[in-house]
């Protein structure tokens, strides 16, 4: 009893200490700004400007976790906190806590060389290329990544609609023929990348591969939501083919924010957490178009420093240094903000010019602190 | 008479196709394939708009809109099931479980 006691009394003094985090159960606490330190007159102003119907943007959700809790949350254009949402590129940040924990397992590592997993790779452009250029997008192979803009010359679109050839959009990105710089030394954002560390993936994890998102990552932290398309070849578009709910996205930003762990189990392995805030060795550089880069990118995230070697400032003043930002196309995006405990989601169609600018999220929250 | 609508339309045939290897030099392809590559995309992305995110046709539609509208579009709500015609290309996709979503077949 007495043990019990002494137990029952060091549990609460840590939790009163703030010693353990709180994590969503079946779905997460719903809480006020006011008790998360937030002012409600600031999160107004951040509703105003995420719905505002005559800026061009379309916001379709916007939510604010504080503390482990939800502390502002709403839907638009139909969409409900039971309704899935396209995750575009934010995949890439998911497809990287992926290999992080394929990586713990021994079976695949990130110094591998791409040809090892991907035999068709051997003797090609592809050597000497190895998969955590992959990860940090520095492969030095050509690709172009344009949508709307040069649909004719994108490789996206070709990846992901083209029928002929490209039934293995892993595979496509090994047959690319144009290296243009040394591996690791120049950043150019490339879908292809990510797909062809899943088929990569493929290979390693074997019979684990298909139930592998599902078995380490989303079921233990309770993405039930979760769904993650493939190509012809069975191979997960892990660049771009995840849809989620706004709550489900949250709980990866929130996992990320409390360093891999989740209720007390280590689900990504610290040091991948580490891993994403670190700016990839390329950036030090022009990026593989020769421009300078706007953006430092980590390993599969986005970064909020500025690195005064490369030119780049830091993208949003107002969020503090260690934030990290998984971005998809159309204006979604997952903000993890560690020094403010905070995970924002917004999902959304910015189809029209205007986009949802991220820094004014930041100054608007960085505001209705109090 | 006759003999000056043959050269018209041989003229007209010569034309369409050196403007055919013209594009498929220019864009090895890539053009040509456009109303092939706008099926697949609609196909794909419609299913999964429809039968993944649970948005209704119409909206779907919209957040979809491209160049070209497709020619026909058929949803099959029982299937869980879209085929989309533009041009001459003809595309299906169809949702192939709760985990892995929509594929085009």
């Amino acid at each position: 009893m007495r043990g019990f006691l002494f137990f029952a009394l060091a549990a609460s003094v840590s939790f009163c200490l703030g010693g353990e985090p709180i994590y969503p159960a079946a779905d997460w606490t719903v809480s006020t700004p006011d008790q998360a330190g937030l002012k409600p007159e600031g999160i107004a102003a951040l509703d105003f400007y995420a719905f505002d119907p005559s800026a061009g943007y379309q916001t379709d959700a916007f939510l604010v976790v504080a503390g482990g809790e939800i502390v502002y949350e709403r839907y638009a254009r139909g969409y409900t906190a039971k309704m899935r949402h396209y995750g575009w590129s934010m995949a890439k940040s998911v497809s990287m806590a992926l290999f992080g924990i394929a990586e713990a397992t021994g079976k695949i590592r990130r110094e591998d060389p791409v040809s090892k997993w991907v035999p068709e790779a051997t003797g090609t452009i592809w050597d000497g290329i190895r998969l955590e250029h992959l990860l940090t997008m520095s492969t030095g192979v050509e690709w172009n990544e344009g949508y709307e803009t040069s649909p004719f010359q994108s490789h996206i679109v070709s990846g992901l609609y083209r029928t002929r050839a490209f039934q293995d959009f892993g595979l496509t990105r090994a047959g690319m023929s144009k290296v243009i710089a040394k591996p690791g030394e120049r950043f150019n954002y490339s879908s292809g990348d990510t797909n062809l560390l899943m088929r990569a993936m493929k290979k390693a994890l074997s019979g684990e591969y298909e139930n592998f998102p599902w078995d380490k990552l989303f079921t233990p932290i309770g993405m039930s939501s979760a769904v993650m398309e493939r190509d012809a070849s069975g191979t997960l578009i892990g660049s771009s083919y995840l849809a989620a709910t706004a709550r489900d996205f949250a709980r990866f930003g929130y996992l990320f924010l409390r360093e891999g762990k989740w209720m007390g189990k280590q689900v990504i392995p610290s040091d991948w957490v580490k891993l994403a805030g670190t700016p990839s060795p390329a950036f030090h550089n022009l990026r593989l178009d020769h421009r300078p880069s706007d953006q430092p990118y980590g390993t599969s995230w986005w970064l909020n420093r500025a690195i005064p070697t490369a030119q780049i400032g830091k993208p949003y003043p107002e969020f503090p240094d260690r934030t990290i930002l998984a971005l998809g196309h159309d204006g979604q995006s997952i903000i993890v903000v560690p020094e403010w405990d905070l995970v924002v989601v917004r999902l959304g169609n910015d189809r029209a010019k205007k986009r949802i600018d991220v820094a004014r999220i930041g100054a608007l929250l960085k505001a209705a602190r109090k | 008479m006759k003999r000056i609508w043959k050269k018209i339309v041989k003229g007209f045939v010569i034309l369409l196709s050196v403007f055919w290897l013209y594009t498929k030099a220019m864009w090895p392809s890539t053009f040509t394939d456009t109303p092939e590559i706008l099926a697949n995309l609609y196909s794909k992305e419609l299913c999964t708009c429809r039968y993944v995110i649970g948005q209704g046709l119409e909206r779907c539609f919209e957040n979809h809109a491209h160049i070209t509208r497709p020619s026909s579009l058929e949803w099959d709500e029982a299937e869980k099931r879209v085929r989309v015609r533009v041009l001459w290309a003809v595309s299906s996709a169809r949702v192939v479980s709760d985990r892995f979503g929509c594929e085009r077949f």
